[in-house]
């Protein structure tokens, strides 16, 4: 009988033990649906970005102008577009604190320049410039 | 003997012990039980706060559909659920009863301007409640306040005092008079719900206890409808009037600035600065767009 | 009857503890299951200080208007104003700090839009983000990082 009661003890030990570490577990499973809130929040973040950048000025028009001439192989502000696009949005990426990723895509689905890489991330809602230009950023994820 | 006292005590000792781990554990479950329902108040609470946060960006509707039914109280600068659990409004402008009892909430968003845009206010409508517009006087501006409502806002109905009469009531009312009512229309309905009477020329609210407001235009007359009290919708107009006045206060001080350091010949800042320094909530609005406008057309920056 | 006496002691010990680890567990469960509900309420807390990004540039106190028609960017005059003329407005940010920096063109220049800090605070959690602003008195578009600090 004392061998019995003794097992018993050691049972009722045991399944106590197991559900507090089942309760500790559930809790940091729980933890992990912030994801879904950081997603958000680099969305608005994305989407700030790119109309800040699109409506910003630069020389005697503005970057979605400079952004179109790119496109169109054209000169802005007596240079290379393309060029001084990417210099500008460069030192304004280095200004944030985010990595970022910028890119504008023709008509006919090339990309006529690119600033920054991301492996993942977020992107913000397309600008569509002129009916033939589409631009966006995306807010890369921390890894 | 002693071997029968002994039986005694076991029995005793069997009993109070007993009686401990019933106390323990019932009591453990209560405690527990009223922890969940804190929660789930909690809950609701954060949901509700959620969807007004969303609505607030843009005029936009959504309904609250929760499964059980709740106790809503709003105090002014928060609300609280089920008598429990409070939850702050952060300063936003919400148009809702003092108490309402329900599982579904309507919540809809209107933008309220004057020159300038002033907030977007928030209402919360009773799904429970049967809302009344009655046209007697003035049909045209109660089928316009109808038809502006939001398509889920199905338990709202427009008709004539006459067809009221006959139709069958339920229990929470809502009657909105949009004239002069008399005395006997009153009598009919004062038992039977809450009654408004809104004056669209003076822009005046009369509510239950012939309480009475302003209503400066159609976001105020829905804030009414859905506040039904006076002391409600005082707190939403109230906040509006302090919110209105800190954006004039802003745009006056922009036009200061402009006056500094862009007004030339044409650019002349005084005279909005000094119609901003006059206007008030219930101010005409047209003067001081125009004198805006022709800021604009004078290829002058505009204040607002 | 000693032997017998004996068992029934060694029962009622095994029940008594058996009990107690009941007990234990129970009470653990129920400090878990508060420590859980002040975990969401942070987090919920922690998620609408993060959409304060979004929403702040939308505020009619701060966002560009021309001719009463909206427009998507924050209006310099308006922030310089609000700074200026030290609202109470406790109720709508609490104890937060917001600050508008300008960052394209670069020009150093800072606007310390609202500040309340509380006694005594344990940390200071930070979000930033690109915004777009306008300055009115140049009638030009640039480009700004707007700081929100959260004290708790």
């Amino acid at each position: 009988m004392k061998r019995a009661q003794t097992e018993i003890i050691g049972l009722m030990i045991v399944v106590i033990m197991l559900v507090a570490i089942a309760l500790v577990a559930l809790r940091f499973v729980l933890i992990s649906n912030s994801s879904i809130n950081v997603d958000s929040l680099l969305s608005a973040k994305a989407n700030n970005m790119a109309n800040s950048i699109k409506n910003a000025n630069l020389c005697d028009g503005n970057f979605e102008q400079a952004i179109v001439a790119c496109c169109n192989k054209e000169n802005f502000c007596d240079r290379e577009s393309c060029r001084l696009i990417s210099e500008e949005i460069s030192s304004i990426i280095n200004s944030s604190e985010e990595s970022v990723y910028v890119e504008a895509i023709d008509a006919y689905g090339n990309k006529c320049f690119s600033v920054g890489n991301c492996i993942s991330g977020i992107a913000s809602s397309s600008y569509n410039f002129e009916n033939e230009v589409l631009f966006r950023a995306k807010i890369c994820r921390k890894e | 003997m002693k071997k029968a006292q002994g039986v005694q005590f076991n029995w005793i000792f069997v009993v109070v012990s007993g009686a401990i781990l019933i106390i323990f554990f019932s009591g453990f479950g209560i405690k527990y039980a009223e922890l969940q329902k804190n929660r789930e108040n909690a809950e609701i609470a954060r949901g509700i706060d959620r969807i007004i946060n969303g609505l607030r960006g843009q005029e936009q509707y959504k309904t609250i559909d929760i499964n059980a039914n709740f106790k809503f109280e709003f105090n002014c600068d928060s609300f609280t659920i089920n008598d429990n659990y409070v939850q702050n409004l952060n300063g936003k402008i919400i148009f809702t009863q003092d108490n309402l009892k329900v599982n579904k909430l309507y919540a809809w968003t209107k933008e309220f301007k004057k020159a300038y845009k002033i907030d977007n206010f928030v209402y919360l409508v009773d799904s429970n409640k049967d809302y009344y517009l009655i046209k007697d006087g003035n049909e045209e501006y109660a089928s316009k306040i109808y038809n502006e409502l939001p398509s889920i806002f199905t338990n709202f109905k427009t008709l004539y005092f006459d067809e009221l009469i006959k139709s069958q009531l339920g229990k929470n009312n809502e009657f909105v008079f949009f004239s002069e009512s008399s005395q006997d229309q009153i009598n009919e309905l004062k038992e039977k719900g809450d009654l408004l009477i809104i004056d669209s020329i003076n822009n005046i609210v009369t509510f239950n206890k012939n309480e009475k407001a302003k209503v400066l235009n159609e976001a105020l007359v829905y804030g009414a409808i859905f506040s039904g009290s006076y002391n409600a919708y005082k707190c939403g107009y109230d906040q509006l009037t302090e919110k209105f006045s800190n954006i004039n206060n802003i745009y006056i001080k922009k036009a200061e600035y402009l006056q500094s350091c862009c007004s030339t010949g044409f650019c002349d800042y005084s005279l909005v600065k000094s119609s901003l320094l006059n206007y008030n909530i219930e101010s005409d609005d047209n003067v001081i767009k125009l004198l805006n406008a022709q800021l604009y057309n004078s290829n002058c920056k505009v204040v607002f | 009857m000693k032997k017998g006496q004996l068992q029934i002691q060694e029962s009622i010990f095994v029940l008594i503890i058996f009990i107690v680890l009941l007990l234990i567990g129970l009470i653990m469960f129920y400090n878990f299951t508060i420590s859980s509900i002040k975990a969401d309420i942070a987090s919920y807390e922690s998620s609408k200080f993060r959409s304060l990004i979004e929403i702040l540039p939308s505020i009619p106190e701060f966002r560009c208007s021309n001719l009463g028609q909206e427009q998507e960017c924050i209006d310099l005059g308006k922030v310089d104003a609000f700074s200026k003329l030290g609202f109470d407005y406790f109720k709508e940010f609490g104890y937060r700090k917001i600050t508008i920096e300008v960052i394209y063109p670069k020009e150093d220049k800072s606007y310390n839009v609202y500040e309340k800090r509380p006694r005594s605070f344990k940390s200071i959690k930070r979000i930033s983000s690109l915004i777009s602003l306008y300055d009115p008195g140049q009638d030009k578009y640039k480009i700004g990082k707007l700081t929100v600090e959260d004290y708790s």
